[in-house]
């Protein structure tokens, strides 16, 4: 099983594909039945997208260890069409990023630790995208932080998610807990225009807000001066500043706050652990982009 | 604010003792405007332009709900204005601010179609009010009624002005802020060209004169009296024969079209089409050229203009939707702002302008006959309420020659006198980093940073592109005739009059200006370098010497 689709069982499996992509697999077919008075009604908005599994790893280069094999290379290629139809468009921008078997663990988050490719279009730029994910896997960056958390270093088999990329209007990190208070009634989020890289990268300062779990009421909102914003053009993204006028406007209203606060709350039921997702909305319509634990929760 | 130290009161030179007419004004900054009134006003030019400035302005300011106040004093014939900020409590600037961004992001959004539908309406009908005016032996009593209404309808149609000046300017300025926002590595004025190509009165006009050009260029014996005779005997001599007098005729039908236009916006000068040397040099100049098409041109700039914006919008294609959303609002405003920027100046400062002098000379006239002044232009020399009341007066005669005589020869004492740029006392803080401030400077040019390279000139880009050139220091557009094409124009500043000298010029540096003052949109226009604000071009430029001029880093450098 080299390549799976998210929703596929297989792709259920955190040892196959890596704990990112095996959740997000099991959340773009969750039912949401029983949380119906959350106010969700339908399932989670993952974009469609599949998985190159850490099984694959030892097949994935050629001798030299520097080219991808050709047989990894077909596979891709199709995926990447069959993607395309689903995303009905012919060269859809997808997200590479890497799904490591011990990432998104519930004790390190691994954030940022791995190379991610944005808005990458076409099968070639794509096979580039995943060659170099892989190549990160073994870099030093991520060895320090394996030894740091005390994991080991010698077995970094990873898998590759290719997923639709979501040109965002809004992006969000959004927790299901207060991590800094550790207050359980409390989601926080975090909000910039935008895709997501500029909040998670810690570039922009972004806009804070506060729900209440018990009532659903917005009870903080602080509007930060947004200095910039990361945004995809052709190739990849940019970051760009934010113009004037749109800086110190609220990202997003209190009614998606709420949107984003019931989201994070299914995801909490749903997982057995407080939640910290990152969703983006594009046309009004809000996507699910990941799901890991809160790892700085105090025990 | 109490507890800051009072900086000094600014030296002034020997020359230019200044008297403080009220209380208070030697704690204000005052700003020598150089970019509107650079040359000496007279009482009555002054005086209109206090009252437009500090009354009508007032009005607009707070309808707009901008918390400025500006003041306006004639030191020693020059004119300087005081803008203060109206500070008050923080919550209450708050709420202000609030309501002059909605106030103002309804008028950017309404710009031209306001203007198409209400105000240009309006304005016309100003002006169908003064052409109807019959003040060929006119009675005095008519004559004074005419002069009340003037005054009020130049009063109206100047709120007008800063009615649409506001978003006007503020659009162009947002739209370039947020195109070097959103393309972080865009060349200077790249957001500019995806503002002309459209059709307006300046272009327009430009486009006239040179069709009248090549009809010269027809006759042989009119291209003739053209290039050979000064200005004052093209009329005469074309009037001999037959195809002088067809030439005649389509030159008349130019000047009552485009003819209402003056050199530099002052009530007291005369217009093209009471004096039309100004355009028999354009076209004295014009009729040396090569043939071109104008007409294709512009319609080339709007090609660009397109592909251009179908590029950006491939750029943008996944910028966020209010990203994209504000890009074009402010795209419209802008593009409409820049046509309107031509299309006001024609209806309103010159017009209108026009129309006022007719009736103020008028008035001139009628009490140079009675003996309350000497001469007709001794009018200007009078402030309009004293204008008004001999008026008023008469057939009673209140003698004002004295009061002109000393007033001209004030005029005549401080004419060789350069104005300081700024008077009385600096303000204590730097103004605030505002959007809507920075908009006004980018018009009023802000103060010039000297350079340390020696024979070099620094100002502001005003339009991209390096090119090298003798330079002509032109005063006045009087002294025209001697920029032959390919020169370099430098000048204290341009106005619309101006414009046609653009087409055969290789690059223009003024003294004063921003990036949206006349000389920078009009030279992006023509594609020529323009490099605006350097403070003293016209001081240090000689006549001939050759300069290079960097439009894009904005410094000019005296080669020989």
């Amino acid at each position: 099983m080299n390549l799976v689709w998210l929703g596929q069982p297989e792709c259920h499996n955190p040892a196959l594909t890596g704990g990112k992509a095996a959740n997000l697999s099991r959340l773009a077919v969750a039912k949401i039945t029983k949380i119906n008075k959350i106010g969700l009604h339908s399932g989670y908005s993952v974009p469609p997208g599949f998985c190159l599994t850490a099984a694959a790893f030892d097949r994935t280069f050629c001798a030299d260890n520097t080219e991808l094999s050709e047989p990894v290379r077909e596979l891709l290629s199709d995926a990447y069409r069959r993607l395309a139809e689903q995303c009905k468009s012919e060269w859809p921008g997808v997200a590479v990023r890497s799904s490591a078997a011990d990432e998104d663990g519930q004790t390190a988050s691994f954030a940022g630790q791995y190379e991610t490719y944005l808005n990458v279009k076409g099968e070639e730029a794509v096979a580039q995208a995943v060659k170099q994910c892989l190549s990160s896997a073994s870099s030093e960056r991520v060895k320090a932080y394996l030894r740091q958390q005390g994991l080991p270093t010698d077995q970094t088999r990873i898998a590759v998610l290719v997923q639709q990329m979501i040109a965002a209007d809004v992006s969000a990190v959004v927790f299901s807990v207060n991590p800094v208070s550790g207050n359980s009634d409390e989601v926080i989020i975090n909000a910039n225009w935008g895709l997501g890289e500029s909040i998670v990268g810690g570039t922009a300062t972004p806009d804070t807000y506060t729900v209440r779990k018990s009532d659903l009421v917005v009870t903080e909102r602080q509007i930060a001066r947004k200095q910039c914003m990361t945004v995809p053009v052709p190739g990849g993204t940019r970051e760009v500043k934010v113009p004037v006028l749109l800086s110190k406007e609220p990202v997003i209203t209190d009614i998606q706050a709420v949107e984003a606060a019931r989201l994070a709350m299914a995801l909490e039921q749903e997982m057995g652990w407080p939640a910290d997702i990152e969703c983006a909305w594009k046309n009004e319509k809000l996507y699910l982009l990941q799901c890991r634990p809160v790892t700085t929760l105090k025990k | 604010m109490s507890d800051m130290k009072q900086a000094p009161l600014i030296p002034t030179p020997p020359g230019f003792p200044v008297e403080w007419d009220e209380p208070g004004d030697a704690k204000l900054f005052w700003v020598h405007d150089l970019t509107h009134y650079s040359d000496q006003l007279t009482p009555y030019d002054f005086f209109t332009v206090k009252d437009i400035f500090e009354t009508v302005a007032d009005k607009v300011n707070q309808a707009y709900h901008v918390p400025l106040k500006t003041f306006c004093r004639h030191f020693n014939t020059y004119f300087y204005s005081a803008s203060v900020p109206q500070l008050g409590p923080i919550e209450e600037m708050i709420a202000q601010n609030k309501l002059c961004w909605e106030k103002l992001n309804a008028a950017m959004g309404n710009l031209w179609n306001r203007w198409e539908s209400e105000w240009l309406p309006e304005v016309k009908e100003h002006l169908a009010y003064w052409e109807a005016c019959d003040l060929k032996g006119v009675s005095v009593t008519k004559l004074s009624e005419y002069l009340n209404e003037t005054d009020q309808r130049v009063r109206r149609t100047w709120e007008i002005h800063l009615l649409l000046s506001y978003p006007m300017v503020i659009a162009i300025s947002l739209f370039e802020e947020m195109y070097r926002d959103l393309f972080g590595n865009a060349k200077p004025f790249e957001a500019y060209q995806l503002l002309i190509g459209f059709e307006n009165k300046t272009v327009e006009s430009a486009k006239a004169l040179w069709k009248l050009s090549r009809q010269a260029l027809a006759s042989p014996k009119v291209c003739k009296i053209l290039t050979d005779s000064s200005p004052s005997e093209v009329r005469q001599k074309l009037s001999d024969f037959e195809q002088g007098r067809a030439f005649l005729k389509e030159f008349d039908s130019y000047l009552q079209l485009y003819g209402k236009r003056s050199n530099n916006e002052v009530l007291k000068n005369p217009f093209w089409i009471e004096d039309p040397s100004p355009v028999i040099k354009n076209l004295q100049n014009y009729i040396t050229q090569p043939e071109r098409d104008l007409t294709d041109e512009l319609k080339k700039q709007a090609e660009d203009r397109e592909r251009r914006l179908a590029e950006v919008r491939e750029q943008m294609q996944g910028y966020p939707k209010p990203v994209s959303s504000q890009f074009n609002f402010l795209l419209k405003a802008a593009q409409e702002g820049n046509r309107l920027r031509e299309e006001h100046t024609h209806w309103i400062d010159f017009s209108v302008s026009y129309h006022q002098r007719q009736v103020v000379m008028t008035c001139g006239i009628c009490l140079a006959e009675a003996g309350v002044i000497d001469s007709k232009d001794d009018v200007f020399y009078l402030k309009p309420d004293e204008v008004r009341e001999s008026m008023a007066e008469l057939p009673k005669i209140t003698d004002r020659r004295s009061v002109v005589k000393d007033r001209r020869e004030k005029e005549k004492r401080f004419s060789a006198q350069p104005a300081p740029p700024v008077l009385g006392t600096p303000p204590s803080a730097p103004p605030p980093d505002d959007p809507i401030l920075r908009a006004f400077f980018k018009v009023l040019g802000v103060p010039p940073v000297p350079s340390s390279i020696p024979g070099e000139l620094k100002g502001s880009p005003g339009s991209g592109g390096t090119v090298r050139g003798k330079a002509k220091v032109v005063r006045s557009l009087a002294e025209a005739g001697k920029l032959n094409p390919g020169d370099i124009l430098v000048a204290e500043y341009t106005v619309a009059s101006w414009t046609p000298l653009f087409a055969s010029i290789a690059a223009v540096v003024t003294d004063s200006g921003g990036v949206l003052s006349h000389s920078s949109v009009v030279a992006r226009e023509y594609g020529i370098p323009a490099v605006v604000g350097t403070g003293m071009a016209t001081i240090v430029i000689k006549d001939g010497q050759t300069v290079e001029v960097n439009g894009d880093t904005g410094t000019v450098r005296v080669i020989e």
